[in-house]
């Protein structure tokens, strides 16, 4: 790996509609460095979601540019860039996306099919990770066998079975009680402290209290200041 | 973490096996989607099957002496009046290949009445018809004789006065018995009967007739000219013979003979095949539409429900063509399954149909066979919308579901 920083977004805006535009994000300034461990806090609607989705590669700019790891991924093909998902990125959601009549283990699975790696070896990394995770008992289990908990952390197993460089999670407590939000959480710092990038889209002030940096968005710009741990 | 070195592109076979995973889950729905094609690829099979199977029908019906009979008579001739074919008729034909034997007639209106030796001082007449044969006729209609002999071509060159009298004929006369030499007479010309024919099948009014040898018809009641030639062909020659038997008559003229000839029974089977299966396919068709609207149908609402799966599976780097791929892939397997099940069914619907109508299945089995490929072809064709609409998905939009 370069010592280019993971992402990096310079004044990155992004409109919504045509007839009567409304500016999800303007002139924002981002750069997310290896290690690092970012919250991005702001009210409902204020472009957090949208400036996951860009930092994701789910979505483009409309003004600005994207680098990933030092290249300009802002004009990128569709192709290009879900190769880039895939070896790049991994994703946390608030809603777990699991797919219902599949087990834990296949759904970790599904994280490396895009990855071209063989059925044996997904299914042993799934499994490692799984148990890293905490639910190496709970391989065949479907989803709705599972609590809230151990769904989202099914998901983060499946994010990281890839090896991301940049764990790219929105809301990933949101549908979580307390006690689940703080495993979650933990989980998060050890991974953390494993070295992984991790950027969260949050509400709750538990998780941006644990990250090293917050930016906080309102209309779209940044209005943060960057809290040091 | 465990690292990995990707290739970021997923393998053809993993595709295949998450296609196979879609369906396998919800395997009632899937099951439902193919009837359609289930139906369509049955019903070709089925119509195919009773079609071939018609037409073979055609050829077990059309029995030995009908297929091998040829009739070539004069075109121009009135009922019961003298023809103009000429006397070596029979040699003609005989000499065409295909043509096993032939006899020429001719009826002698004037050799009436018949009559036997008066009894008690009455001369009772007979209704009976008098031909003029050629002495190889009795071969050409397969006829057999009961008792004594048929007149040979040395009757007829020397025009003797000899007869042979068809079985009802000889009953009528009271003739059981040509031992004797007994006599009867034609417009009061004595002929001697020399033999009696057992019933023939194949030429049924022989039984009543009394034949003469066409030498002595000639010479004794003037007949003008032969009207009719008898022939009897192998098997499978008869239309091939009805053409060349005008020529072979007439060759000036082959139009101013009639020649009947069975239909050429090949033709009559591919005729029936097409007209059994033409509606059937048109059915088989629709059926095939239907099948292929179907899956179209229940993939796109299965697209649209699983948006968010197809959201994150872009998620996690799958590209458009990937999406794509794997969702015509799902459809394809539908429609293959579809057909398998359809060739099945409808090879055991040729065969119930029939054992009903005790008739031997004839069924070409590449056409089962054909029934899965042509599946495969209706399920893919059905996968591009649907599968477009998937690939097309902003993953924003489907990861909100």
């Amino acid at each position: 790996m370069t010592d280019d920083p993971v992402t990096r977004l310079r004044s990155v805006g992004r409109c919504y509609g045509s007839d009567t535009p409304v500016a999800a994000l303007v002139d924002l300034d981002l750069t997310l460095h290896a290690r690092d461990y970012v919250a991005i806090t702001g009210p409902s609607g204020s472009g957090k979601s949208t400036l996951l989705n860009i930092i994701g590669l789910l979505d483009r700019p409309d003004e600005g540019s994207h680098e990933l790891f030092g290249q300009d991924v802002t004009g990128l093909g569709e192709r290009a860039r879900a190769r880039r998902r895939a070896r790049h990125l991994g994703f946390v959601f608030q809603s777990f996306h699991l797919i219902p009549h599949r087990s834990a283990c296949e759904n970790v699975e599904l994280g490396l099919l895009y990855q071209g790696i063989g059925a044996r070896r997904r299914t042993e990394t799934a499994e490692q990770v799984l148990g890293q995770c905490g639910l190496g008992d709970r391989l065949d289990a479907r989803p709705t066998q599972l609590s809230g908990g151990e769904q989202q952390r099914v998901a983060i197993a499946r994010a990281l079975a890839t090896a991301p460089d940049l764990l790219v999670c929105d809301e990933p407590t949101g549908n979580l009680d307390s006690r689940n939000t703080r495993r979650v959480l933990d989980l998060f710092d050890h991974l953390r402290a494993d070295g992984l990038t991790i950027v969260v889209a949050t509400h709750d002030p538990e998780v941006s209290e644990r990250a090293d940096r917050v930016v906080h968005i309102e209309d779209g710009r940044d209005r943060s200041r960057a809290v040091a741990r | 973490m465990t690292q990995h070195a990707p290739t970021a592109r997923p393998r053809v076979a993993d595709l295949a096996a998450e296609a196979v995973a879609g369906l396998a889950s919800r395997p009632a729905r899937a099951v439902l989607t193919a009837l359609g094609t289930v139906l369509g690829v049955a019903t070709l099979v089925t119509s195919v099957g009773m079609a071939q199977t018609a037409g073979n029908q055609i050829l077990t019906h059309i029995d030995e002496a009908v297929a091998t009979r040829v009739t070539a008579q004069d075109a121009a001739v009135a009922p019961g009046g003298p023809g103009h074919l000429p006397w070596d008729s029979a040699d003609r034909v005989t000499r065409l290949p295909g043509v096993v034997a032939a006899g020429a007639t001719a009826e002698i209106p004037g050799a009436q009445p018949i009559t036997t030796i008066a009894i008690g001082g009455q001369t009772p007449t007979y209704p009976a018809t008098v031909y003029a044969v050629t002495p190889r006729m009795i071969g050409a209609v397969q006829g057999q004789i009961r008792t004594g002999r048929m007149f040979d071509a040395r009757h007829d060159h020397l025009a003797e006065p000899v007869a042979v009298l068809g079985d009802r004929a000889a009953g009528l006369l009271r003739i059981d018995d040509v031992s004797g030499s007994p006599r009867v007479f034609l417009a009061g010309q004595a002929v001697t009967v020399i033999g009696i024919l057992d019933p023939i099948a194949r030429q049924d009014d022989l039984g009543d007739a009394i034949l003469v040898p066409v030498g002595y018809a000639r010479q004794v009641f003037r007949l003008p000219a032969l009207d009719t030639v008898l022939i009897r062909t192998r098997r499978g020659a008869a239309p091939m013979v009805g053409r060349q038997v005008g020529l072979a008559l007439d060759p000036n003229d082959p139009t101013a003979i009639d020649v009947a000839a069975p239909p050429d029974p090949i033709a009559t089977r591919a005729a029936v095949r097409g007209d059994v299966s033409g509606l059937l396919l048109l059915l088989a068709g629709m059926s095939l539409v239907i099948g292929a609207l179907g899956i179209a149908n229940v993939t796109l609402v299965g697209v649209l429900e699983r948006r968010s799966e197809i959201g994150l599976r872009n998620a996690l780097g799958a590209s458009r063509l990937s999406l794509a791929t794997q969702f015509v892939a799902e459809s394809g397997l539908i429609g293959t399954l579809g057909g398998l099940l359809g060739g099945a069914a409808g090879v055991l619907a040729v065969v119930v149909l029939c054992a009903i109508r005790r008739w031997v299945p004839v069924l070409d089995l590449a056409y089962p066979l054909a029934g899965p490929v042509l599946g495969a072809i209706i399920g893919l064709a059905a996968g591009i919308y649907p599968a477009w609409k998937a690939a097309s998905m902003s993953p924003i939009d489907a990861l909100k579901g």
